[in-house]
């Protein structure tokens, strides 16, 4: 035990002077997963390991499981665009679309999130249905 | 509950002794208790005295974890006046710590302090404190950068 005590100070007295404890991958993950959203987007570009790992399906599972004080609850938020032409061309006329933010508390079920959708995008600018209606989402 | 005393050893030879009860806050220690493998003297081996000793106060003031609402807000306000003793080199100690020993609402704690402390932070304090080796060429980070230039803004310039 004390021979490799010893073996692991020489090899972190190899650095210049403060040489970082092993923290190891899991206590990071536990560090990561409280942080803002903007910090993580900034420590994509601390190594690969830490890009692909911010970015990998396990760690979102994690991140959204964790409350931190640090950010708000999660929401949804949407796009509707008012479209004329056909469903891949970009909308030319952004008064024409609206933002909606759903938080969780707020959308329960899938018939409030109905509600909301119809009120907002359709009533709003009383439109025909047969218009489509592009529906962009981002989960924060 | 008993009032046994029992003696923790740090890595570097100190001994602290402490209620049973203090003891079983840590549940490495608790396991070797309900395993009776242990009388009164503990070895712990992975962590230093003067980090063990801070681990032993964070224990010493949850030891009565009381449900009322006064209670929770006054050791939540002793948490964070706790946390603020220590610098990142420190907090990184004691997320070992409390990682090794099992102390979960301290892990919790010192796991929110730092994301607190660092969330600030260049990529380039970051490797320098968890001590990651860059392994991106220069032109794959500087795309990386770009692509998330809007994460930049206040961590490029420095902290009061």
């Amino acid at each position: 035990m004390t021979r490799r005590g010893t073996r692991r100070k020489r090899r972190r007295q190899r650095g210049d002077d403060f040489v970082a404890p092993e923290i190891t991958l899991d206590l990071q993950i536990e560090i990561l997963t409280r942080l803002p959203a903007k910090s993580l987007m900034r420590f994509k570009c601390v190594s690969k390991l830490w890009s692909s790992l911010i970015l990998s399906r396990y760690f979102s599972n994690c991140y959204l499981t964790v409350a931190s004080p640090l950010r708000p609850p999660p929401r949804l938020y949407m796009t509707l665009v008012d479209h004329e032409c056909s469903s891949t061309e970009v909308c030319h006329n952004p008064h024409e679309s609206a933002l909606l933010s759903l938080s969780s508390s707020s959308s329960q079920s899938a018939t409030s999130f109905y509600q909301d959708l119809t009120m907002q995008g359709m009533g709003g600018r009383n439109k025909s249905t047969d218009k489509p209606i592009l529906v962009k989402s981002k989960c924060n | 509950m008993s009032s046994n005393k029992i003696v923790l050893t740090s890595s570097d030879g100190e001994s602290f002794e402490v209620e049973e009860v203090v003891a079983r806050k840590l549940q490495i220690v608790g396991h070797m208790l309900e395993d009776d493998c242990v009388i009164n003297e503990i070895p712990l081996q992975n962590v230093t005295g003067d980090i063990l000793s801070m681990v032993i106060e964070y224990c010493k003031t949850h030891v009565d974890e009381e449900e009322s609402e006064e209670a929770q807000t006054k050791l939540k306000t002793w948490d964070e006046e706790f946390m603020k003793k220590f610098d990142i080199k420190t907090l990184l100690q004691i997320i070992l710590a409390a990682n090794y020993l099992n102390v979960k609402g301290l892990l919790d704690l010192v796991s929110q302090t730092i994301a607190d402390t660092i969330k600030d932070y260049t990529p380039e304090q970051i490797r320098e404190v968890f001590g990651v080796e860059n392994d991106y060429t220069e032109e794959e980070e500087a795309e990386v950068r770009k692509e998330n230039a809007w994460a930049f803004d206040e961590a490029d310039t420095p902290k009061p």
